[in-house]
């Protein structure tokens, strides 16, 4: 874990990309909501990211863009490489589902009128594939035949995760895969990703129980309101609150059950209503005059930190 | 006051099988149990069934030793996991939240429910926001116990901890009784006074539910 990433490939570079919706404000007006801004994301094969960060904070949203499954009033500015190349609409569709694969985020992802096998084995598997893929997260041949409302809910996490092995591909992207899982079945699901990566997989893994994360991700993002604010190797998060640069990572671990578990007040911006400069500024500690200008990402103690006063 | 499961076995209709087979479990007002137990077990289900929501094919709920009330406000209310799933979303917000009792300005400030979210349709706000609409219409002041099945799983860590902070705070002042499903034992352990285990309450294990 944790190894320098200079002797990686990068699989997946984002840079300052935005994402906006358009949609009807009162009559026939139509406004442009902004959601994601300026976000810059990298992952490396052979290493997981985790993405954590506030409800709301576009983590799903970046996972939609990277394959191009938003929907149609979406538009995204911005630039996003796949293993160094420019990733257009073209090589989205081409790629997706074989190179680039989504594990999505719950069971209405899936046909439900369709046998889960079937629906694992998809069009260009074969049923060994599928059913090496079954053995491999414990699923007996029966739950092939089954639909999917008969599943439970960890049975329906492992047909899910299935669905990204069939392949071999160079990206996996996981977005909130251990919801409902108890502890040990959750440990199981991020133990198999992390095998994935060590056979040179990248991995981008969107999370809420960082506890969890911390044990088998090399690095961890943090977005807030639509942006990255923080972008550090995970051994910081482990070493605690003085390891980290940005005031809403530090929030983060006190507000964890394990530690103090005390929330800081207020909540995340509305997108329609940003305010100018830090996203974070209503709720810093930190805060000064300077939050009010444009921040850039800067390079802190071996991470990225969105935020002036970091050291 | 009491809230009692009185030996309750639960299944969806004759020939399937059994979901939970004589539960008993009791929880006092002062009490903040957690309801911990693997995927499967049926938690949820025994959440519905102490709020009244599913009927117990066997057994029955009684609080202070009388069944639950068919009619008007329950005293036994719930709070989802998916808020977004919870809430009309052909509502704005002040509807749903006036659903069922009108909460009081004190009330919304304290559970940091701004005024201008009231005119905003759920679509518009965040699950972390919304869980707040959800729980604050059901802290009517007829309301004796809460059962939260596993209300903050979807929400990032610090909207977690206001959510149970204002829940704790909430439940103390009025003296009402928890009952919180969850996998985070971390969480159960903050939050709770008691820990329940599921498995070994209930008789019925999933395993030999297939075997039926």
């Amino acid at each position: 874990m944790g190894v320098l990433n200079n002797n990686k490939e990068s699989v997946l570079k984002v840079k300052n990309l935005t994402v906006s919706f358009s949609r009807y404000d009162r009559g026939w007006n139509k406004t442009n909501l902004q959601v994601i801004h300026s976000l810059d994301v990298e992952v490396f094969s052979g290493e997981i990211l985790a993405v954590v960060g506030s409800s709301g904070s576009g983590k799903s949203l970046l996972a939609h863009s990277v394959l191009g499954i938003l929907p149609d009033n979406a538009t995204i500015t911005g630039s996003m490489e796949f293993m160094g190349k420019p990733l257009t609409e073209k090589d989205q569709k081409k790629l997706r589902g074989e190179q680039i694969v989504l594990i999505p985020q719950s069971v209405e992802f899936l046909d439900p009128l369709m046998k889960v096998g079937k629906q694992v084995k998809g069009i260009k598997g074969t049923v060994e594939k599928m059913r090496e893929a079954f053995r491999r997260y414990g699923l007996s041949e029966n739950v092939e035949k089954m639909y999917p409302f008969q599943l439970s809910g960890g049975m329906a996490r492992r047909v899910l995760v299935s669905t990204a092995v069939m392949e071999k591909s160079k990206l996996i992207i996981a977005d909130e895969p251990t919801p409902g899982l108890d502890m040990e079945m959750a440990m199981e699901t991020l133990r198999h990703f992390r095998q994935l990566a060590d056979q040179g997989c990248g991995v981008m893994l969107i999370t809420h129980d960082i506890d969890l994360a911390l044990s088998v991700a090399d690095r961890i993002a943090v977005f807030y309101a639509g942006t990255t604010v923080e972008e550090c190797p995970a051994e910081d998060f482990i070493k605690g609150k003085k390891a980290l640069r940005h005031p809403y990572s530090r929030a983060f671990i006190d507000a964890l059950p394990q530690n103090s578990f005390k929330p800081i007040k207020g909540t995340q911006p509305y997108a329609g209503d940003l305010p100018k400069g830090c996203l974070f500024a209503d709720r810093c500690p930190l805060r000064t005059e300077e939050c009010g200008g444009k921040i850039q990402m800067s390079s802190v103690r071996g991470g990225k930190v969105r935020c002036v006063h970091a050291t | 006051m009491q809230l009692k499961a009185d030996n309750i076995s639960f299944r969806y209709n004759d020939k399937s099988p059994w979901v939970l087979r004589n539960v008993n479990f009791t929880v006092e007002s002062a009490d903040r149990i957690a309801l911990v137990g693997p995927s499967g077990y049926g938690k949820s289900t025994l959440s519905k069934i102490l709020s009244g929501y599913l009927k117990p094919t066997e057994g029955k709920v009684l609080l202070n030793g009388e069944l639950l009330p068919e009619k008007g406000y329950c005293p036994v209310q719930m709070v989802y996991q998916h808020p977004e799933q919870a809430v009309n979303p052909r509502w704005k917000m002040d509807k749903t939240l006036n659903e069922c009792w009108k909460p009081d300005q004190n009330l919304l400030d304290s559970m940091g429910i701004e005024k201008e979210w009231l005119k905003r349709w759920p679509s518009e706000l965040s699950g972390g926001e919304l869980q707040r609409f959800c729980i604050a219409r059901v802290l009517g002041p007829d309301t004796k116990f809460l059962i939260c099945d596993e209300i903050s799983t979807m929400l990032d860590v610090i909207t977690q901890a206001q959510i149970w902070q204002l829940v704790l705070e909430i439940s103390e002042e009025r003296n009402i009784g928890l009952v919180v499903v969850t996998h985070n034992m971390a969480l159960a352990e903050k939050v709770c006074n008691k820990i329940v285990r599921l498995p070994e309450i209930s008789v019925q294990k999933p395993e030999e539910r297939i075997s039926v």
